[in-house]
């Protein structure tokens, strides 16, 4: 296990760094310079142009800006925005209210699918089944956005059950909405995903052997035939996961969350290559994280998958 | 089947808890600013407003972070309900040719660090922000003041600018403690209304030791005090104690929360999270009905309108720009797309200025198909009209392309972008193929802001290349003119210029609209667009 540990560890390296130098390079290949527009309505003085140029290393060579980028990295002293903020100040705003977000939206999504996902495969085209399969399908093809409002709507200004936006302390209870509605808009998959296994499952002869045993329903169901449907729950819920950590940007506006997502999309108007990709590495190496420890649950879970 | 079971009741569980943190997420009170800081006798206002995560500074130029600081600061003069300027800070500001201006400030003013606010917090802010190396995005406001050019000297074209010759401004001079004298480039009689913008703020001394850390809460010697930073997404204010002036505000303390998008702010107020926000297009024909009794629509200062590239060969030619001009049905596509929030525009002064005139532009600004026709018909124009747009003002332009084509068979295009840096970087390098969307805000409330970044030649916001003698001469006349009624007698000409030689077409004069809770009170929206919060407070 260790071992394996280890290889998906080295395979890091490369990925990181692939990752960085394309979106370095995405925003850097962007029109329009970073500078030149910061003044309103009326241009920036030349003297402030190239005064901010050189204090942000910009008149360097790319691959030199690279090579600071990575030191930055490495030493933790992520470098400043251009509005002087510390990266890391901005990160440690908007990553706790990504992660409470995301941590939330996966534990609705887990109980909700899960729950629904493996009683319809147990009870395959019974009312339950038919109306989940129904109703995530309409969820599902729904755009996030227009769930989002209608709940914004209904919920929050309505019937005033929970706060219609975010505060910028993003406390639990005023993110439970929006969670909600991420989980909604993502969790058909899940649920289809679980279904299909355990329908598959129960009709699998390790199944039929465990039942010859005499190992009683309980241990059947619950042990042999969760341990194999748990293995592609567990990377469609990684991906999920991932996902949420960066790609919530519509979301985040109609709630007014101050996440990751928006603080991306604003660094990339505002041209900030650093900011940027400092944040992106960030979100990659969570990617990566989450993807290695739903590797090493499934290889718990089934010891078939620790060679690949 | 025990697992059936134990899913059932899992599920039956977890709804239960769901409908309980949700059910008690609705009385929650003890989250964050919602609630407020202090709740003294006149509440605590909470405000949506845009902030970006630059500094809250002088040295910033940006309308949002300028809401901030003028509660923050007390300027030279501030504005009142209807734009005009009255002294405050400044005891008196007096010139004899418009050109040399002293200024005397009251003596009871401080910083709410306990520092006097003197001749010195004025004359080495400006400087500050004036020295090139000091990187202030407000530098080229003060090229109007004597002896920019050697702080803050340009690059030749395509060179790296060079060093500064001067650290200071040899326009500012410090008479006394409490008196300076500013001098001019050129005459400029509106000078002294200019000084509300928050640009010409004063700094304390501690901002000069350690920007740095004065950045972090900033200081400011206004009717309110900074409690609570928190770059790009709120802002707490109370009010300064012993602050005993004119500018004094009635509510105990305002917070300013950043809303990304305007929906979201207008929903906040609905779900009682907020105190006030601006209302976003898509709800201007319901707001009325969603806040009766509070909410209002004022005639702002901000105009829409697009620049036509005069260094293109084929917009050279003057009668092309005026047929486009009037092809153009503005009321109709105003009624259509923004129905009671704009008007059409006549000109590039806002109505709610001072010395404004109705139909400046004269009859080139309106709409005239026969006239436009054949006017048209006597250019040489040759392919389509391409013009480039920001991505929210799509729907607009179509609009306005479909009327350009109706009117004179032209094809018109719109190519729209969704990226503020890209289109910004298409302006300001003169690369636009044809009539591109500009919209403009004015910084403070005077004809002259609307009328010289924009027009005269080289002027720091003139992307037309548009340069004309007779409407710098005008310019001068106004600038050097005796009192307001004459400035204004002719910057009207100049407008009145502007429409024979339609270097920018104007399309609208935007109105703003707001929508605020119902326990706040007095709340007027200024000719700004924005309510005048010194006035308002809120009950609870």
């Amino acid at each position: 296990m260790l071992k394996f540990v280890g290889r998906r560890l080295l395979q890091f390296v490369p990925v990181m760094i692939g990752s960085t130098i394309i979106c370095w390079g995405l925003v850097w290949a962007l029109p329009g310079d970073p500078f030149r527009g910061r003044c309103g309505q009326v241009v920036c003085s030349d003297q402030y142009v190239q005064t901010m140029t050189q204090r942000y290393g910009l008149d360097q060579p790319l691959p030199v800006q690279y090579l600071v980028f990575l030191r930055n990295l490495f030493t933790g002293n992520l470098g400043e925005t251009f509005s002087g903020q510390d990266i890391s100040a901005v990160i440690s705003q908007a990553l706790p209210v990504t992660a409470r977000l995301a941590v939330l939206s996966i534990l609705i999504q887990v109980v909700l699918a899960v729950s629904i996902g493996i009683y319809s495969g147990l009870r395959q085209n019974g009312f339950v089944d038919v109306t989940a399969l129904f109703g995530s399908l309409i969820l599902f093809s729904l755009p996030v956005f227009v769930v989002a409002f209608v709940a914004q709507y209904v919920l929050g200004v309505r019937l005033a059950w929970v706060k219609p936006t975010v505060s910028p302390a993003a406390p639990i209870s005023e993110l439970i909405l929006p969670a909600a509605v991420l989980a909604i808009g993502i969790m058909a998959t899940l649920m289809r995903v679980l279904r299909a296994s355990v329908a598959e499952g129960l009709h699998a002869d390790y199944l039929r052997t465990a039942r010859a045993k005499g190992f009683s329903e309980r241990r059947v169901i619950g042990v042999h035939l969760m341990r194999n449907v748990m293995a592609p729950a567990l990377n469609v819920l990684g991906l999920e996961f991932a996902a949420l950590l960066g790609g919530t940007v519509i979301v985040e506006g109609i709630f007014n969350i101050k996440g990751v997502g928006g603080a991306i999309y604003k660094a990339i108007q505002d041209r900030e290559q650093l900011t940027v990709s400092t944040m992106v590495t960030l979100v990659i190496i969570f990617y990566l994280v989450i993807n290695l420890i739903v590797d090493v649950a499934c290889a718990q879970l089934d010891p078939r998958s620790r060679d690949v | 089947m025990y697992f059936r079971t134990r899913v059932a009741a899992v599920a039956g569980a977890v709804a239960l808890a769901c409908t309980i943190s949700s059910c008690s997420s609705g009385s929650d009170t003890s989250s964050g600013t919602a609630s407020g800081g202090g709740a003294g006798p006149g509440g605590t206002l909470r405000i949506a407003n845009a902030i970006t995560t630059d500094p809250i500074i002088p040295m910033t130029v940006d309308t949002s972070t300028t809401r901030v600081m003028d509660m923050v600061w007390t300027g030279l003069v501030r504005y009142d309900d209807k734009l005009a300027p009255y002294n405050a800070n400044a005891e008196s500001i007096t010139t004899s040719d418009n050109t040399t201006f002293v200024i005397k400030l009251k003596k009871d003013y401080t910083f709410s660090d306990g520092t006097p606010v003197n001749a010195d917090s004025y004359v080495d802010s400006w400087n500050y922000s004036a020295y090139g190396p000091n990187a202030a995005q407000s530098a080229s406001y003060f090229s109007l003041i004597k002896g920019y050019s050697a702080t803050n000297p340009d690059a030749p074209d395509g060179g790296t600018a060079p060093k500064p010759t001067a650290q200071t401004l040899s326009g500012l001079k410090k008479n006394s403690d409490l008196e300076f004298t500013v001098t001019l480039d050129k005459p400029m009689s509106s000078f002294p209304s200019i000084l509300g913008y928050s640009i010409f703020y004063p700094m304390p001394k501690s901002f000069f030791d350690d920007p740095k850390t004065y950045e972090k809460l900033p200081i400011g010697n206004g009717p309110y005090t900074m409690t609570k930073l928190v770059p790009g997404q709120e802002v707490d204010l109370v009010k300064t104690p012993g602050f005993d002036h004119d500018d004094a505000g009635k509510a105990a303390g305002i917070n300013f929360i950043s809303f990304s998008e305007d929906t979201a702010a207008y929903t906040a107020v609905q779900g009682d999270q907020l105190d006030y926000a601006t209302v976003p297009t898509a709800y201007l024909k319901t707001f009325q009905t969603d806040f009766p009794g509070h909410s209002a629509l004022v005639t702002g200062t901000s105009m829409m309108d697009m620049q036509l590239p005069l260094y293109v060969e084929k917009y050279a030619d003057p009668k092309v720009r005026i047929a486009l001009s009037m092809a153009i049905d503005r009321k109709s596509i105003v009624d259509a797309l923004l129905p009671g929030a704009a008007s059409p525009a006549d000109g590039w002064v806002s109505p709610p200025l001072p010395g404004y005139e109705a139909g400046a532009c004269g009859s080139n600004c309106v709409y005239n198909p026969d006239k436009a026709k054949a006017m048209w018909a006597e250019t040489n124009f040759t392919g389509d009209v391409v013009i480039t747009t920001l991505e929210p003002q799509k729907t607009l332009f179509t609009s306005v392309c479909q009327s350009i084509t109706d009117t004179l068979g032209v094809k018109c295009t719109v190519n729209s972008i969704a990226d503020r840096t890209s289109y910004k970087a298409i302006a300001q390098a003169f690369k636009a193929p044809g009539p591109i969307r500009w919209g403009w805000a004015i910084d403070y409330p005077t004809m002259e802001n609307m009328l010289v970044p924009r027009f005269v030649a080289n002027a720091s916001s003139n992307w037309m290349k548009y340069d004309s003698d007779g409407y710098q001469k005008l310019i001068d006349e106004a600038n050097g003119a005796s009192d307001a009624a004459a400035a204004a007698t002719f910057f009207n000409q100049a407008q009145a210029l502007l429409g024979q030689d339609m270097p920018d077409i104007p399309i609208y004069f935007q109105q703003g609209a707001g929508v605020w809770s119902s326990n706040t009170k007095d709340l007027v929206i200024t000719g700004f667009g924005w309510p005048d919060l010194l006035k308002a407070y809120k009950t609870s």
